[in-house]
This record gives C-alpha cells, sequence and structure tokens, in this order.
C-alpha cells in the first residue's frame, strides 16, 4: 500500500484557507487522494471555518450601538480631523504671512500715491 | 472617511465577540480599546494585538474568579452550536482561528498581531483547528445521546 504523502501544516491549512495557488492546490489535492484521513480533515476543518465565518459575519453588519456611535463622533475628530486642524492653523498662518508680504511690497507704492 | 471607521469598528466589534463571551463584554472591550487609541491612527492589526491583550488579561481576571461562562448572545443564534463549540475553546485557539477564519489575515499578518513567529503561528492554528473539530464532534454526539 501506497504510504500517503505528508503534506506540510502550512500548505494543508492553506489549502483549507483556500490561500494556494491553483497549480499547488492542484497537486495538494492529488496528494490527498492516497490519503483519505488527510482528505476528510480538510473538508471538515473546510466546512467547520465556513460555518464559524457564517455564523459570526452578521455582526460586522450590524449597525453600531449608540454607545459606540457617540464614541466614534467624539473620537473620529480626534484621529482624523486632528490632522487637519494642524493644517488649517498653518494654512491661516501662512495666509498671514503671504498677506504681510504683499502689504510689504505694496507699501511703498501705496506711499506715493496717497503722498506721504 | 466616516465610513470606513464605522467599518473598521464593525470589523473589531466581530472579532471581540469571536474572543468574548458575551456581546455586551465584546462592545465593552471595542469601546475601551477605542479610548486607549484616541487620538491615534486607526491601525487596524495594532488594535487587534491590543484587543487580543485586553482579552487575555480579562480572560486571567475571569479565570481567577471562576466566572460562570453566559452563553452567547442574539446576533449568533441561527448557528448556536458552531459558536457553542468555539466558545468552549481555549482564548488562544480562539484567537488564532478568529484572525485567520473571522478576519482573513495572512499568516505572516496575523503571526505578527499575535508577535509569535510564522511557523509557531502555523502550528498553534493546526492545534486549534484540531481542538475545534474535536468540540464539534463533541457537541454533535452530545446532541445524538440527546435525541437517543
Amino acid at each position: 500500500m501506497t504510504e500517503p504523502t505528508r503534506i506540510p501544516d502550512r500548505i494543508f491549512n492553506a489549502l483549507v484557507d483556500g490561500r494556494l495557488s491553483a497549480r499547488v492546490e492542484r497537486e495538494t489535492r492529488e496528494a490527498l487522494e492516497t490519503d483519505p484521513q488527510g482528505n476528510e480533515r480538510a473538508a471538515t476543518w473546510q466546512r467547520q471555518s465556513e460555518a464559524l465565518h457564517a455564523a459570526l459575519a452578521p455582526i460586522a453588519r450590524e449597525p453600531l450601538p449608540l454607545s459606540m456611535m457617540l464614541k466614534l463622533r467624539h473620537d473620529k475628530p480626534v484621529a482624523w480631523h486632528r490632522d487637519s486642524t494642524l493644517w488649517t492653523y498653518v494654512g491661516i498662518f501662512a495666509a498671514g504671512i503671504a498677506v504681510g508680504l504683499a502689504f510689504d511690497l505694496a507699501l511703498p507704492t501705496l506711499r506715493a500715491l496717497i503722498g506721504i | 472617511m466616516g465610513q470606513q471607521i464605522e467599518a473598521v469598528v464593525q470589523r473589531l466589534r466581530r472579532f471581540a465577540r469571536a474572543l468574548s463571551h458575551d456581546s455586551d463584554g465584546a462592545d465593552a472591550l471595542v469601546l475601551e480599546i477605542l479610548s486607549a487609541h484616541e487620538g491615534k491612527r486607526l491601525d487596524y492589526p495594532r488594535l487587534l494585538t491590543a484587543l487580543i491583550a485586553r482579552r487575555r488579561d480579562l480572560d486571567d481576571r475571569e479565570n481567577q474568579l471562576k466566572a460562570q461562562r453566559p452563553p452567547m448572545k442574539a446576533g449568533c443564534s441561527s448557528h448556536p452550536d458552531i459558536l457553542r463549540a468555539f466558545d468552549r475553546l481555549p482564548l488562544t485557539d480562539r484567537e488564532v482561528l478568529a484572525l485567520i477564519i473571522i478576519e482573513g489575515l495572512d499568516y505572516e499578518t496575523a503571526a505578527a498581531v499575535l508577535a509569535v513567529r510564522e511557523e509557531a503561528f502555523i502550528a498553534r492554528l493546526t492545534r486549534a483547528r484540531e481542538a475545534f473539530s474535536r468540540q464539534v464532534d463533541g457537541q454533535r454526539h452530545a446532541v445524538l445521546r440527546i435525541v437517543k
């Protein structure tokens, strides 16, 4: 009787998780044909993974509870708006400098016009 | 941007629910992690690592108190058997399974979340799957005994 090929754990798990390339998956499945126990184990693990994923999937689609929404409303500005607030201040500061420079450049012309 | 954050928190909630024994506890855990990361950039793997660490602390405390596990609450009721089997696993097994099956992380990222080497992670994943399988089988046999 042919001894079943020992499939490394990494390959076996990747097969169950559907993360093998088409070629490696084909070779692994061919190897499993000589190993009914391994084949059954892969199928069982795959079924159980799918069932677990399906059982918890709806949670990621549930609307967030109010406490969490309030937290996010409070935090969102902190997480991202802190950066945007900083840039707003930088922008105002830069605009102030630009206006000051423009005024400084225009001052001699203004003086000449007014006659001071 | 707001929707993106919401989606991240929804995923985090699902992950927390997988590791916790009740939905209220899971939500409290998510709120705690969000508070701890207030003002920081949302780095999802880092949030997962923080959540796992906190969950371990809580588990240690619960084990010390020998608290009774309340059953999982609504939202999971359509698949109670698989969740019950999952819920019976030790936290370390639930962590690896949740990172791969629920979060869909690649092995390298999942290993980084748990701060272990990838080979060690694969070994833990294999053990967790075997344990999960035994739990599911055990549950099925228990149901059959009840039916008989």
